[in-house]
């Protein structure tokens, strides 16, 4: 039965393949939409979407370039904090899981205090504004979670740097907003361009 | 921002779910970034919204842009259950979908018909009585049984009817049962590449296989009358 099921899966997501390649060799865009919905349940379509995808970019030589990184990067930077709804980054404390996620991302917690690291993600409690070492103790016995004076002293630091960022980020989000603007302006610019141009060869035509 | 709650120790206290959900889309931002960048490239030369590569490009950047504040604005919608690049995909792919709509590319802008691959030209040159894709499906998996003697030789018919370079796929998926990885090894190309080889000789055969059903039935026809 369980066997059966499984074959009954894997032809489902064979013909949903075929279905998707079909609706992209077609300019179908339906049939794309609905393979990607059927993706959000299943993620092994979703990775054979993206190893199809892939196939799609070297046949049509839109190769990934270095410059992807950056951009992603430079997108991070410019809206991950700007983006929130409403909010600017002066209204957005650092958390405590922000921290540890960090911690965790720079691969800088010891092996002892990996659990304790564990708990704290996640953790949405804002930071205190001050960030003494008495702070962090006072922080940590709040929180209730055991770890060494290492780990705390890393988190310390991490929290300061994680802060300091935050304040340039804060001068970065207006620029960002401003570029965003500019952005939509000119593109609306470029939009009434093509309409214009559009009007005016369908006019020249009519004559 | 929702702010739920003050905690313990006297701060305002985020909502947490949406501090998670944050967390994990800004993680899946920096691990699937350029995967995502790379597919909606790929929506936007094939659903013919750019045809040459510095404004795919432009327009690639712009749509991705767009996709992460949107993903942003909506994240209470997301479903923390699942996992987040297929519904950053999803945006992504809904902002390629508004941008042709309100771009009014779909009539301007379409890729032209010698540029899109052979499947597409032969899709168009049928009369739409085509064999469906069920059918077709149904017919090679049924003949997939390779114990049943009468499948076999379907399948053997059928295979013939197909053109040389795509008996080769059809043989190894249909034939020795290989799929995905294993396909993509045996014939040292990439698992995506496969998977469209696959399907655009599956959509070449069925288009065959109406053909030749066609010219049977006329034959026959011809028979009879004479």
């Amino acid at each position: 039965m369980q066997q059966q099921n499984n074959n009954k899966a894997i032809l489902l997501r064979e013909r949903l393949i075929h279905c998707y390649i079909q609706a992209l060799d077609q300019g179908d865009m339906e049939g794309v939409a609905s393979v990607l919905e059927a993706a959000l349940n299943d993620p092994e379509l979703d990775r054979l979407i993206s190893e199809i995808n892939l196939a799609y970019q070297e046949e049509e030589q839109l190769i990934s370039t270095a410059a992807d990184a950056t951009f992603v990067r430079d997108l991070l930077r410019k809206h991950f904090v700007s983006a929130f709804v409403g909010d600017t980054p002066d209204k957005v404390p650092l958390t405590v899981g922000d921290v540890a996620a960090r911690l965790k991302s720079d691969r800088r917690v010891p092996a002892v205090d990996s659990e304790a690291n564990q708990r704290l993600l996640g953790n949405a409690i804002p930071l205190p504004a001050s960030l003494s070492i008495n702070a962090v103790k006072k922080l940590a016995a709040d929180l209730g979670v055991k770890a060494s004076e290492y780990f705390w002293r890393v988190f310390r630091d991490t929290a300061i740097t994680l802060g300091m960022g935050r304040s340039h980020s804060q001068a970065q989000w207006a620029a960002a907003r401003e570029e965003q603007e500019a952005r939509n302006k000119d593109r609306d610019g470029r939009n009434q361009i093509i309409q214009a141009s559009t009007t005016d060869s369908e006019q020249a035509g009519e004559k | 921002m929702n702010i739920k709650s003050k905690d313990s120790i006297g701060h305002q206290a985020y909502d947490a779910d949406a501090a998670r959900k944050r967390h994990l889309l800004r993680e899946a931002i920096e691990k699937h970034g350029q995967d995502l960048m790379g597919s909606v490239r790929v929506y936007v030369k094939r659903l013919g919204l750019a045809k040459d590569h510095a404004t795919v490009e432009a327009l690639a950047e712009e749509i991705l842009h767009n996709a992460v504040v949107t993903a942003f604005e909506c994240l209470d919608k997301y479903d923390d259950s699942k996992p987040v690049r297929p519904w950053l995909r999803g945006i992504a792919f809904n902002e390629v979908r508004r941008y042709r709509r309100t771009k009014h590319y779909e009539h301007r802008y379409f890729t032209p018909p010698d540029e899109t691959p052979q499947v597409r030209k032969w899709i168009q040159q049928s009369d739409g009585e085509m064999l469906s894709e069920d059918e077709m499906f149904g017919l090679l998996y049924q003949s997939d049984e390779r114990h049943h003697l009468h499948s076999q030789l379907n399948f053997d018919e059928l295979l013939k009817q197909a053109r040389d370079a795509d008996q080769e796929i059809l043989k190894l998926a249909f034939v020795e049962d290989l799929r995905g990885k294993a396909l993509a090894a045996k014939l040292g190309i990439s698992e995506g590449t496969a998977y469209t080889r696959l399907s655009r000789a599956i959509a070449r055969l069925r288009h065959v296989y109406k053909q030749n059903q066609r010219k049977n039935e006329e034959v026959k026809q011809h028979a009879t009358t004479e």
